[in-house]
Order: C-alpha cells, then structure tokens, then sequence
C-alpha cells in the first residue's frame, strides 16, 4: 500500500491562495492588463474620493459651528498652508526677476508656458508608494512626463500615470530618486537623492558655500526642489551632506499645476 | 457573514481615505478575525492599482507583497494563539 506523504502545500486553501496571488500578479506586472483595470477603475476613483472630501468638508464645517477650539484649530491649518504657499511664492519672484532679465537678453524667445491647475485627489499620506493623485488627465492635455509645481515654481513632481480624468504624479523625493541639481547662491552643480515626502539628501565637495535657507533648483527651468535645512560637515571628509525639503508640506497640498509639454 | 461584508466595506473605505499604515493595520485585524481572508489580497491589488506605478518602487507590487506578508503572519500569528 502506498502511503503518500502530507504536504502542507497542497492543500485545498493553499493552492486558492497560491492561484489568487498569481492572477493578481500577472493583472499588476502586464502592462496592457494592468492598464485596463486601472482604467476601469479610474472611471470611479475620482468621484469616491471627491464624494469623501465633499462629506468630510461638510461634517468639519457642521461641527466648527458648535466647538470654538475645533475651528481655531482648523482656522490655524488653513493659515499655516497659506504661509507654506506663500513662502514658495516669495522664493518664486525672486528667481522670476532673474528669470526676466535672462529672457530679455534672449531677446524673442517665448517665455510663456502652458499650464492646467488641478486639484489633489489624494497625497503621499494615503499611498505608499509617495505618489500624488491628481484630477487632471488625457482629456486636459496631460502627458507622461510632464512637470508638476506647487505655487508658480515648487517642483513637486512628473507625471507618471495618466487615465482620461486623473493622472498619478511621481514625487521627485520618492525614496531613490536622483535629480541634478544647483545648491546654494554660488549654484554648486550636484546630484540630490529623493528621502520620502518632500526630503532629499545631496553631498557637495567639502569647503562649498551652503548655509541653511538656501534654495536649491533644477538646472534647466529654475523650478526650486527645496530648502536647505542642515548642513553636516565632517572635517575628515572630502564632501558635507546636505538635507533640504520642499518649502511647503506636501501632505497638505490641494492643488497644483501641470506643466504641458515641459517633458 | 454580515460582519464580513461590514469589515470589507470599511477595508474598501480605509483604502480611499486613510493613511496605507492604517489600511494595513485594518486588512491585518480582518486576516486575524475572519477564516481564509482572500480579502487581502484584493485590498493590496486595489491600492497599488489606485496608488502604485508600474516600474517604481518593487515594481508597483508593493501593495500586493505586503497584503500576501500579512495573511501569511496572521495565520501564524492565529494558530500560535488559539
């Protein structure tokens, strides 16, 4: 009589499971599969999310009317994102002044760029993935590629995913992430790697002028990446590490704008 | 049966509304509770479908890798307790 032996592994459960982790694997890692049913989905996300910030607004308003301190609280986030953007407009003219006086030696190039503001759907808080969703896509002109900015001149990101109402924005700080960049006044060439939620980290030869509060930029367009916020020096090595972060939060950010064409 | 479908729903809500740390925390309490809870499963190919990239960060099956990881530790998890 042959006995055969028991294997866990195939036991009625453990294949079901093994079969779903399979089909699930192949809908996400093909890419024509995996566009269908983002498709599919997208066709409903938007309105789910904007049905959630509509029920939320209306219950925090609802209930601001009877707690003082709920709506001071509230009162005081809402100042707080208007200084966030407010101070990246600041960090904006300044460039935008240096940006005219190089147009105007350019003599007859365009300097106007195309741009669609769309509102967030949902932030880096809820994915973990460190992408944005947006609620702007194929139908407004959107492509993959295209820059994403916060306030005139925040480079948040570049679209990465784009459904007919909606596209998904990769951030520059994804955890990885490489960008060349311009440290600092003296504009020190260097390359900045992406931290999570607006951090980057960058290392400049050692001796380099950097001091917290300096912006740092993309070569190309002058979009500004972040702001200096620590600079470690260590005497017995060649270069200082650099941490700087997005001028505003990106957690609470609720609109942006789409650069068209800037791929 | 009720108690299920009530769970998926707020499972379905977490994913739309809620940081990916309490959607995780959720999708955990609900492989721990309810027997064979293939749920998971599709919970984390609904966010890395919603949220994820194709081709960044492990490849936009994030979502999928760690709802498999959590079913596997709460059924451990489950026969070390009971």
């Amino acid at each position: 009589m042959i006995h055969r032996r028991y294997n866990p592994l195939f036991e009625w459960k453990n294949i079901s499971l093994i079969a779903l982790v399979a089909i699930s694997a192949f809908v996400l890692l093909y890419a024509p599969a995996r566009a269908v049913f983002t498709e599919t989905l997208y066709a409903v996300a938007p309105r789910v999310w904007n049905a959630g910030d509509t029920a939320g607004g209306a219950w925090s308003s609802f209930t601001t009317n009877f707690r003082i301190k709920r709506s001071l609280v509230y009162e005081n986030d809402m100042l707080h994102a208007d200084i966030d953007r407010m101070q990246a407009q600041v960090l904006d003219r300044n460039l935008l002044e240096e940006k005219v006086m190089k147009l105007e030696e350019a003599l007859g190039r365009a300097g106007s760029d195309n741009r669609v503001t769309a509102s967030v759907l949902a932030g880096p808080g809820r994915s973990p993935y460190d992408t944005l969703v947006i609620d702007a896509g194929a139908e407004h002109g959107i492509a993959v590629g295209d820059a994403v900015v916060y306030a005139g001149a925040g480079a948040i990101g570049t679209i990465a995913e784009v459904s007919d109402s909606s596209s998904k924005v990769k951030l520059y700080s994804s955890a990885g992430q490489e960008h060349l960049v311009l440290v600092g006044e003296r504009a020190i060439p260097t390359t900045a790697r992406g931290r999570g939620m607006g951090n980057f980290e960058a290392k400049v030869p050692q001796g380099s002028a950097v001091a917290l509060g300096d912006t740092v930029l993309f070569p190309k367009d002058n979009l500004i990446l972040g702001v200096v916020q620590l600079v470690e020096e260590e005497p017995t090595l060649p270069f200082i590490t650099v941490f700087f972060r997005s001028s505003f939060n990106i957690a609470e950010i609720r609109s942006v704008e789409v650069l068209m064409g800037s791929h | 049966m009720t108690k299920r479908i009530f769970f998926n729903l707020l499972l379905l809500g977490a994913i739309f509304y809620t940081p990916w740390w309490a959607v995780a925390v959720i999708a955990f309490v609900g492989a721990f509770l309810f027997p064979s809870y293939y749920e998971i499963i599709m919970a984390g190919v609904l966010v890395d479908l919603l949220y994820g990239i194709q081709g960044h960060m492990m490849r936009g099956v994030l979502g999928l890798v760690v709802a498999v990881a959590l079913f596997v530790v709460a059924r451990h998890f489950k026969q070390a307790v009971r």
